[in-house]
Formats: C-alpha cells, structure tokens, sequence
C-alpha cells in the first residue's frame, strides 16, 4: 500500500459520511432556512476554509 | 495503481456515479430548498462545492502531517503546499466570479493534476472526481 492510499483510506469515511449526508432524503416537514441563513452558512464555510489554508501556509513557509 | 488504490478509486467512481444517478429534484440534499432567492440558493450550491474542496485539501494537509517510519511525511510538504494554494485561490476565485463560478471551479479542477507528478496526480484523482460530480449534480 502506498502512503497516499493509506492516506486516502483515511480520508475516505469523512468523504463517504459527507456524501451520505449529502444526498439524504430531505425531511419534507423540517422548515427551510431562510436566505439570510443560508447565506451566512455560505459566508462561514468560506471564511474558515481560507483560514484554515492561510493557517497551514503559514505554519509550512517555503 | 495497487489493488488497494484500485478499490479505493472503484469506491470513488461509484459513489460519483451514485451522485448523478439521484440527481434528481427534491431527491437529496444537494438539491437548494426551492424558495431561496437567487443568491441564496447559488451560495448553498457553493457551500457544498467548498466541502467537496475541502476534502482534497485536507488529504494532502493530513498526509503531510502523517510520517512514514523513516520520517519523511507520506505528502510531502511541497505538494501540500501546491495543493493549499490552489484549494485557496479556487475559492477566491469561485467567491468572486458572480454567475460562472461552476466553469471557474470546473476549470480548477481540471488544471490540479498538471500541477502535481504523475503519480501525484493519480491518488488525488479519486477525491477529484468527486467534487467534479458534486460540481455538476449542482450545475444541473
């Protein structure tokens, strides 16, 4: 086994576990999320995603 | 590829494939809840997009953080840094380009492995072609 299939053995319930998430049937009763919501979400995800790369980028210099 | 590898990319493609098959409206949860506005329902499309992104980059944060017993990481720090930087500059990109940010991703996509050795390039096409599926079931 390579080191990046073990790596990836690794990743691959996290992706296998969003993916399930992902295409779970939507409760048809649970109330939808309002604009404002949604897009704070979109806000959120994005703002922690780029800090976690400047984070690491930060961490590794070149 | 090891037979490993083999499965490994086997279980990738068919939960890629998986995603199409149930691409349907109202069928799962990539699908935006119809009464968003515009800019809403692009920004929940994005969201799901970003976390498929994510899982390219964290494989090559976590690998380069895991060491191999003669202490050299299982990803090396040059090709985490490669794939930080284009993890970062494709969610700038897919932030600011308004309407065709699904075609600026879709490019990005395509243009990592030309950035990375062969070999590279063959164990991150799994994750790949996954955020390439989640891409398209939220272009459609």
């Amino acid at each position: 086994m390579t080191p990046l299939e073990q790596v990836a053995i690794e990743e691959l319930p996290a992706a296998i576990a969003y993916l399930k998430q992902a295409f779970a049937k939507q409760n048809p009763d649970a109330p939808e999320p309002p604009d404002e919501d949604v897009i704070l979400a979109y806000n959120t995800a994005y703002k922690s995603s780029v800090a976690k790369d400047d984070a690491w980028t930060a961490a590794h210099p070149e | 590829m090891s037979w490993i590898g083999s499965i490994i990319y086997a279980i990738m493609i068919v939960l890629a494939g998986v995603t199409m098959a149930t691409s349907t409206e109202g069928c799962g949860g990539l699908r935006a809840p119809i009464h968003l506005g515009s800019v809403a329902k692009q920004d929940w499309y994005k969201t799901r997009v970003i976390k498929a992104l994510d899982v390219i980059r964290d494989t090559a944060q976590d690998g380069n953080a895991v060491h191999k017993p003669d202490g050299s990481p299982f990803i090396s720090t040059g090709t985490a840094r490669k794939v930080t930087k284009w993890h970062r500059s494709t969610l700038v990109v897919m932030d600011a380009a308004g309407s065709g940010w699904q075609a600026a991703v879709e490019k990005a996509l395509d243009e990592l492995p030309s950035d990375l050795t062969p070999a590279e390039a063959q164990e991150f096409t799994p994750w790949i072609v996954a955020a390439k599926a989640i891409l398209k079931e939220v272009t459609q």
